[in-house]
């Protein structure tokens, strides 16, 4: 019975650390992209910015941003 | 009950079997568990980096352009390779800036046997078109060249758009910009162009949360006419 114990204890705890791990490399994941994303948003407004200034028409499809950086599932996400 | 003999009776050996069959599936479960974590993480990495690589080269060899090329009076009859390499740094008889290609079903030898790593589309007087563009090769030596290129497309369209496609980047697009941002290609005459915004169409095995990456980069006024290649 003991060794069952500890068998089961060794395995839930293998199992948190698994757990861990990913939820660890999500939240990392979700900060880099929320910042690139950041980074990528405001070099487009600046750009459209500057070009409005100039008095060029910006008609563009300016939401390809949209689902950048609000924890979105990639388009083609890897199998777990 | 039947014993063995050191004692063990067989629903201990069994039980022992049982978890001992169990650990070895958890370990290999989290094994693979760990492996496909990493392959999602690389995946992710990757295309993050080419993003970010096709965003910075085009950024990079577009603001060298804007200050180095004269926008408005680029002369399409000049000798195109020495004027792109002196206007880029380049020695003269670079290897990679023989233009054009004896075989019009092939791309050009300029990037025939380097790898692309970097194409922007240039054309004369400012202009973008599908004729010209700016490579940024891998020598194999881990040397990275910069080169204006000229491809030629004789009659029908033998090899395509994509051919010459930095990072297996199955398109690129790009619109110019003067009252309004449009297609660069089909626009008549000759102006230099407020602006472009280039868009790079993504393989579908990238992840990235877009399929098509935007880049909009805003031509200042032209001042290359009076910048010597040696400013660059």
């Amino acid at each position: 019975m003991l060794e069952m114990l500890l068998v089961l204890t060794l395995l839930a705890s293998g199992l948190g650390a698994m757990l861990k791990i990913h939820t660890l490399n999500e939240v990392m994941w979700q900060r880099f992209t929320n910042t690139y994303c950041a980074h990528l948003k405001s070099s487009e407004n600046a750009a459209q910015s500057r070009l409005l200034d100039m008095g060029i028409e910006v008609d563009w499809n300016s939401d390809w941003l949209r689902q950048c950086g609000i924890g979105a599932t990639p388009r083609y996400e890897t199998a777990l | 009950m039947k014993t063995w003999q050191q004692g063990l009776t067989l629903m201990e050996l069994l039980m022992a079997m049982a978890l001992s069959s169990l650990v070895a599936s958890a370990m290999l479960h989290s094994v693979s568990l760990l492996v496909a974590i990493h392959q999602q993480q690389n995946d992710r990495i990757t295309s993050w980096e080419r993003e970010l690589v096709v965003r910075q080269t085009f950024q990079h060899v577009f603001r060298r352009l804007s200050q180095g090329l004269p926008w408005s009076s680029f002369d399409c009859a000049s000798d195109r390779s020495a004027q792109a390499d002196s206007l880029l740094g380049e020695t003269p008889n670079s290897l990679l800036s023989v233009t054009g290609s004896d075989d019009d079903s092939a791309p050009s030898r300029a990037v025939r046997g380097s790898d692309v790593i970097a194409v922007r589309h240039f054309g004369c007087a400012g202009y973008v078109t599908e004729q010209y563009f700016v490579g940024r090769h891998s020598g194999g030596n881990g040397d990275e060249r910069f080169g204006l290129y000229f491809r030629e497309r004789r009659g029908e369209e033998r090899w395509g758009y994509s051919q010459e496609i930095m990072l297996g980047l199955p398109r690129i697009t790009v619109e110019r910009c003067d009252t309004v941002c449009q297609p660069a290609i089909n626009v008549p005459g000759f102006h230099p162009a407020e602006g472009l915004r280039l868009a790079f169409h993504w393989p579908e095995d990238v992840v990235l949360p877009f399929p098509v990456s935007y880049l909009t980069l805003v031509i200042t006024p032209a001042r290359a006419a009076s910048l010597s290649p040696g400013s660059l």
